[in-house]
């Protein structure tokens, strides 16, 4: 017991040296006083008394020094002198130290970068406040599909006016509009937003401001807020941008603002203003992403039971906007968005960690094997009075070392990956918000795992060889039968531990190159190598009539087939093995189970379908 | 006092009982009232420096054997008293069993070598 609590203090002084040093030199200072006292009633002179004190005392430093060393573990003089010890003896063997520093920085990086791509993609990847808190509204069908995913405006203000568990909610939706500036024309992502949206998101803008209630009022001024990265690209980031006008699908509309890089609510380019209402003659076409804030404390539960609630009694008065088994499903926005990414994501660090592993076990085999060879040095160094809790310490500084050096190599691979990562990273199950980059949180990670790494491969070799001295320092040849089968041993088994977390990686590595090769070799029943899509967009008032519309597909096609080289060309509502609409046919004759799965693409012969013509790509 | 020659060097623990001991016998002492009562109990001239108690001092304190507080002494001056727990004397009681046990059979093997 009292072993343990003079280990924990000796611990706390280690860390917190200061109160107890400066108790030290006001108690060491009242004895020398009173020593001096003392010697002065006896009768020296005031100069003597204080000489003859000091004398008495002993070297005033030597015992704050003993008291150091009673104290606390060791003093920053040791750890200096171990840590110059150490790197003189790494220095020496400058093959051992390079490789064993070059396999922790494989290991360190690569556990780094993938850190931290969960950290920028799971854990924090939206720059909105409260992130946590953002949930996603969608009804599913019975086999868990999306029903709805934008939900109508009557629907969506049924599930806002009547649930209590969200602190504030939000309406978007995103719709390509033609635009029109001074500068050119073209096609943009416009998201319709409540009005609330921008304070929701609480982001500041870069330039100017973001729009409010009242530019939602019936008569305000239109108003629009432009994504940075299309201020950068369409606008040459012009700082006069602000108060410019754009045309959007015929309106003209201010730019009122630009918001900073990482903003991208619904990846739009712009967003604008539009207030949600019942009474509205379109209300039942217009159509919102219901995402919301629980409210500090409220869960994901509440939430859900209170939808649930609203739901059924929607469903009671348009049974058919709810068939049987659909359901009204609550989801955070990270889940949302990342989906089964997640398990992607863990899977990955798994096999990164898998491989530090590997990498640990190999420099700890290392290290055993080098043990060996020093014998003779800890014999020595045992033999002139070096405690077994100091060799081990020693050791383990030197370990520490490998592990600093690993782990600021690990860094620099991290930040090497990251930044190729970054460009390489797929969009598809990650949050456009994401940034990914090196900062403190995976800087902090980086070194916690050089810390853990340093104890899963330094701590137990420095055992071994403190424990291995008492019996070489005993046997006069240095080598013990024992101590020696056991390393053996131990050496065996992390061979052992070794191939079989590589065989394992492997076998992950096997499989993901056998999904990859099968998705490469797909048959999507066309042959992409030689084709060629395009999409055309009609701005508005532009080819308004299905005769228009089939005159200038016509026209395109034959002039494109006339182009030499071009075997033939083709007008559809959706590029090839994409887009269309999903369904399940039914062969008449043929039982269920025997018919195959597979894509079938119905195309109009020559003519655009009506409903697609304004929006889609025709290619 | 003593010259450095005759200080012998105490035997590794030792300090700790003796200490322990003079503060059960003496009640709350600071380390200079200590280490007066040592040479004034010793014959021969004690064989310490006394800035060597402070190590003792702290091990017996981490260990809860003995607790330091900050009082005045007579002559009006801060020192830090430090007075023996009660763990404190369980553990003088075992560890001055321990010393008997170990001066008996040094002796013995002494008196057996002369």
């Amino acid at each position: 017991m009292s072993a343990l609590r003079r280990a924990l203090l000796r611990l706390y002084h280690v860390v917190r040296p200061g109160r107890a040093e400066r108790q030290l030199t006001r108690e060491i200072e009242a004895h020398l006083a009173l020593l001096e006292e003392d010697f002065r009633r006896k009768g020296r002179s005031p100069a003597d008394a204080r000489a003859a004190a000091r004398r008495a005392f002993g070297g005033v430093e030597q015992a704050k020094e003993l008291y150091r060393d009673a104290r606390s573990f060791m003093t920053l003089d040791d750890l200096r002198r171990d840590i110059g010890y150490a790197a003189r003896t790494l220095r020496r063997t400058p093959g051992f130290t390079a490789v064993a520093i070059v396999t922790l920085t494989l290991g360190i990086g690569s556990v780094a970068v993938i850190y931290s791509v969960i950290h920028n993609v799971l854990l924090e990847p939206f720059p909105y406040p409260h992130s946590r808190r953002m949930v996603d509204v969608v009804v599913r069908d019975a086999s868990n599909n999306i029903l709805r995913g934008a939900l109508p405006v009557p629907e969506f203000l049924d599930y806002q006016e009547q649930a209590t568990a969200f602190e504030d909610v939000i309406g978007t939706n995103v719709e390509p509009m033609h635009f029109l500036t001074d500068a050119g024309a073209g096609r943009l992502n416009v998201a319709w937003m409540t009005p609330n949206g921008f304070a929701f998101l609480g982001v500041r803008p870069l330039l100017g401001r973001v729009f409010g209630p009242a530019d939602a009022a019936p008569g305000a001024p239109l108003v629009a807020v432009m994504k940075h990265r299309t201020w950068m690209t369409l606008f040459g980031a012009d700082p006069a941008i602000v108060g410019q006008s754009i045309t959007l699908n015929g309106e003209p509309r201010t730019i009122i603002g630009v918001m900073p890089p990482r903003f991208e609510w619904h990846v739009a380019d712009l967003w604008i203003p539009g207030s949600l209402n019942r009474t509205d003659s379109a209300a039942d076409q217009t159509f919102r992403w219901f995402q919301a804030r629980l409210k500090p404390g409220g869960t994901l539960k509440e939430a859900q039971a209170q939808l649930d609630v609203i739901a059924v009694r929607r469903a009671g008065e348009r049974p058919r906007d709810y068939p049987q088994g659909s359901f009204v499903q609550v989801i955070t926005v990270i889940d949302w968005v990342v989906g089964r990414f997640r398990g992607v994501l863990y899977t990955l660090f798994a096999a990164v960690g898998l491989l530090l592993l590997i990498a640990c076990c190999n420099v700890m085999n290392m290290l055993l094997a080098r043990a060996t060879a020093r014998e003779r040095e800890i014999a020595v160094r045992a033999a002139l009075g070096a405690s077994r809790g100091r060799i081990v310490r020693q050791l383990v500084v030197e370990s520490a070392l490998l592990a600093i050096g690993g782990g600021i190599g690990g860094c620099l691979l991290a930040y090497g990956g990251i930044n190729a990562l970054a460009r390489l990273m797929p969009r598809q199950g990650v949050p456009w918000e994401t940034e990914l980059r090196l900062d403190q949180p995976v800087l902090l990670f980086a070194l916690a795992t050089a810390a853990a790494a340093t104890l899963v491969f330094g701590l137990f070799p420095a055992l071994q060889s403190a424990r291995r001295e008492l019996v070489a320092g005993t046997n006069a040849g240095g080598r013990s039968g024992t101590a020696h089968r056991q390393q053996r041993r131990m050496r065996s088994s992390l061979v052992v531990a070794e191939v079989a977390l590589s065989i394992v990686l492997l076998l992950g590595a096997g499989l993901l190159m056998r999904s990859f090769l099968k998705l490469a070799t797909v048959d999507l029943g066309i042959d992409p190598g030689s084709l060629v899509t395009a999409g055309v967009w009609f701005p508005p008032g532009h080819l308004e009539s299905d005769a228009e519309r089939q005159r200038f597909a016509h026209a395109v096609r034959d002039r494109l087939a006339g182009i030499p080289g071009v075997e033939s060309a083709a007008v559809s509502t959706g590029a090839a093995a994409f887009g269309g609409m999903r369904t399940a046919v039914r062969v008449p004759g043929v039982p269920l189970e025997e018919q195959p799965s597979g894509i079938v693409q119905f195309a109009a012969r020559d003519s655009l379908a009506r409903s697609d013509c304004g929006s889609s790509p025709a290619g | 006092m003593a010259s450095e020659a005759e200080r012998v060097e105490l035997l590794q623990g030792t300090l700790d009982l003796i200490v322990l001991r003079a503060l059960a016998t003496m009640g709350p002492q600071h380390a200079y009232g200590l280490a007066a009562r040592l040479e004034q109990v010793a014959d021969h001239p004690f064989p310490l420096n006394q800035g060597t108690l402070y190590a003792a001092l702290v091990r017996l304190e981490q260990r809860g054997w003995i607790k330091g507080s900050w009082q005045r002494t007579e002559t009006s001056r801060d020192a830090k008293y430090y007075a023996i727990s009660r763990a404190g004397t369980r553990a003088l009681n075992k560890q001055t069993e321990r010393w008997r046990r170990l001066v008996s059979f040094v002796d013995k093997l002494l008196l057996d070598e002369s």
